[in-house]
């Protein structure tokens, strides 16, 4: 199946993201302050964030938690239809719990969250990230390690 | 009868009489009476349900499957910087665009600035580029109407609004309004069993209570509670229709609605330190809406490991009688109490067997009694529905058990969860 065509735009977010962040890994969690035990100390996810470097020792700790709450960001997307299909699935389910399918903040703060600070600016409207775009950002640009 | 010759023994060979019968003339001998019954283990506890009986706001009825509720937080009164400043930037990017208004100062105390806010964009296409070439900055700020140093201000610098100064003839400056928290919802679940017997057996004397009507009763009720209880921790809210059974509304539990505070113990388990512990448990006491105490239940190897770990750190609180762990009346459970480095108190309990399955020992739930909300729908709280057989079932009885129930988290930022860790290593 062949990979989903990018558009300009979102080329563009890529590449510029791409040059200060191969280094690092981004863990994402669902869970807003995930906190990992390790040898005297915690590895703590910040807003549903912990971004680490390739060979920071942590990275093998979150990594054998095997934790369904967590999961390793890519900064490309899935390559199958199926598993686009799960991911927006997934997106979806976590932005628009509202009663009404409404989107809801805290959703729309930790799908935010996948991306880097300078990902999303363009999506902003009345100071409020468009959650539609946001989850079309995501599947455009970003997959789990682990899949989904 | 017949005539036998011989001595008289305990066995009971056919041709010596007074035995026979397979002992049918022996009097049954029980180490006790024989209605007790030893029980090994109890099948189970449900000290989390009593736990929720005993809320605060756990006897409320509802008149409607869907419950609405709303918990605002508190905002904080200052933002930051998202990209650094250069000496000359008059662009700056914070973090919360909505603290500030044109007319406001901001200081930032990190390197001793004070500034005028001129514009503030809040659609993240201003157009506005700082010298850096940081495109969309989203505040003007005068650096020199102030007065004061201007130099280079570092990424994730504090950016604290200050008074809107006023002139002499000037106006009043636009404030920050706020809007409600976000609106929440939950489910009313319904749930129920039934057992049947025959009559033949409910008019049957029995030697002990198995097998006897009230026996059932308390089986299928337990069944419930424990089934119920497994529900409050780990069900995901959901509705479905079915042709034959109409909608379904099952509410969420703890672990789907606990999504803020979690500590995971990792491949470190048993080895886990009171700064592990203490670091997860401070920030759930943050919001103004915490309890001061809270409770912890636990796995009974997470109880083990918690208790050892708080009483190596001093942090264990001793009960009147001077003991450490004591046996909770309220809550039917083994409990010790400990105190977190800021003197915030939380009661563990241990959840001996509805936790006890491999991997789930040493995962713990913290609970705030103040921001939890329990109740049922009205008319259908726990209660027994009796004589459910059919007509036709004329030798039968049929009683089943039926509750609803709902648990609704509040302040989610004062509860989490601990997950489990590695299987400790024993020495023998």
């Amino acid at each position: 199946m062949s990979k989903p065509q990018e558009t300009k735009e979102t080329q563009d977010v890529t590449k510029e993201v791409s040059s200060s962040v191969s280094a690092a890994i981004r863990f994402w969690s669902t869970h807003s302050s995930y906190k990992i035990v390790t040898a005297g100390r915690n590895i703590a996810f910040k807003n549903h964030v912990l971004d680490l470097k390739k060979d920071d020792p942590d990275v093998l700790v979150v990594r054998s938690t095997r934790s369904p709450y967590i999961r390793e960001v890519l900064d490309r997307p899935f390559g199958k239809e199926e598993e686009l299909a799960r991911f927006n699935k997934f997106l979806s389910d976590l932005i628009f719990t509202g009663e009404r399918g409404e989107a809801s903040k805290r959703g729309v703060i930790t799908v935010r969250a996948l991306f880097h600070d300078r990902e999303c600016d363009d999506m902003i409207t009345d100071g409020r990230f468009d959650p539609d775009r946001l989850v079309m950002r995501a599947l455009k640009t970003k997959s789990f390690k682990e899949g989904v | 009868m017949e005539r036998a010759q011989g001595t008289s023994l305990t066995t009971n060979p056919s041709a010596i009489g007074s035995f026979e019968w397979n002992n049918r003339f022996r009097v049954q001998l029980w180490e006790d009476q024989p209605e007790s019954v030893k029980m090994q283990q109890k099948e189970n506890d449900s000290q989390l349900i009593t736990f929720m009986n005993k809320l605060p706001r756990a006897s409320r009825e509802w008149t409607n499957p869907i419950m609405r509720y709303s918990i605002d937080t508190r905002l904080d009164g200052y933002t930051n910087l998202t990209v650094l400043a250069s000496a000359a930037d008059t662009y700056l990017k914070v973090d919360d665009t909505n603290l500030l208004r044109v007319g406001d100062t901001i200081h930032l105390p990190q390197s001793g600035q004070q500034m005028l806010v001129t514009a503030v964009n809040t659609d993240g296409a201003s157009g506005w580029s700082n010298n850096a070439a940081v495109a969309n900055c989203n505040v003007t700020v005068n650096r020199t109407k102030l007065g004061g140093p201007a130099v280079a201000a570092s990424l994730g610098d504090a950016v604290l609004p200050g008074a809107p100064y006023m002139g002499e003839l000037s106006e009043l400056r636009e404030g920050t309004t706020t809007s409600p928290g976000e609106p929440r919802y939950n489910y009313i679940t319904l749930a129920g069993k039934y057992f049947a017997m025959s009559k033949l057996q409910l008019n049957a004397a029995m030697a002990s209570d198995f097998g006897t009507l009230p026996k059932e009763m308390e089986n299928i009720q337990f069944q419930m509670m424990s089934a119920v209880q497994t529900s409050l921790m780990f069900a995901n809210r959901t509705t479905y229709y079915d042709a034959t059974e109409k909608q379904t509304y099952v509410g969420s539990g703890l672990s789907f609605q606990l999504q803020d505070h979690t500590l995971d113990l990792g491949s470190l388990g048993v080895a886990a330190t009171w700064p592990n512990f203490n670091d997860f448990l401070e920030p759930t006491f943050e919001s103004s809406l915490s309890a001061l105490k809270k409770d912890l239940f636990v796995g009974p190897k997470l109880f083990r490991d918690l208790l050892n770990t708080a009483r190596t750190a001093g942090r264990t609180e001793m009960n009147p009688e001077g003991k450490t762990s004591y046996y909770s009346p309220d809550l039917g459970s083994l409990t010790f109490d400990i105190s977190t480095d800021s003197g915030k108190r939380v009661s563990v309990h241990e959840e001996k067997w509805s936790l006890k399955a491999e991997g789930l020992s040493d995962w713990g739930f913290l609970l705030d009694s103040n921001n939890l909300g329990g109740g049922q729908y009205k008319g259908l709280g726990p209660q027994w529905f009796m004589n459910l057989q059919t007509p036709s079932e004329v030798m039968k009885v049929k009683h089943g058990f039926f509750m609803s129930w709902a648990l609704n988290v509040f302040d989610t930022s004062t509860m989490g969860i601990i997950r489990g860790g590695t299987v400790p290593l024993i020495n023998r």
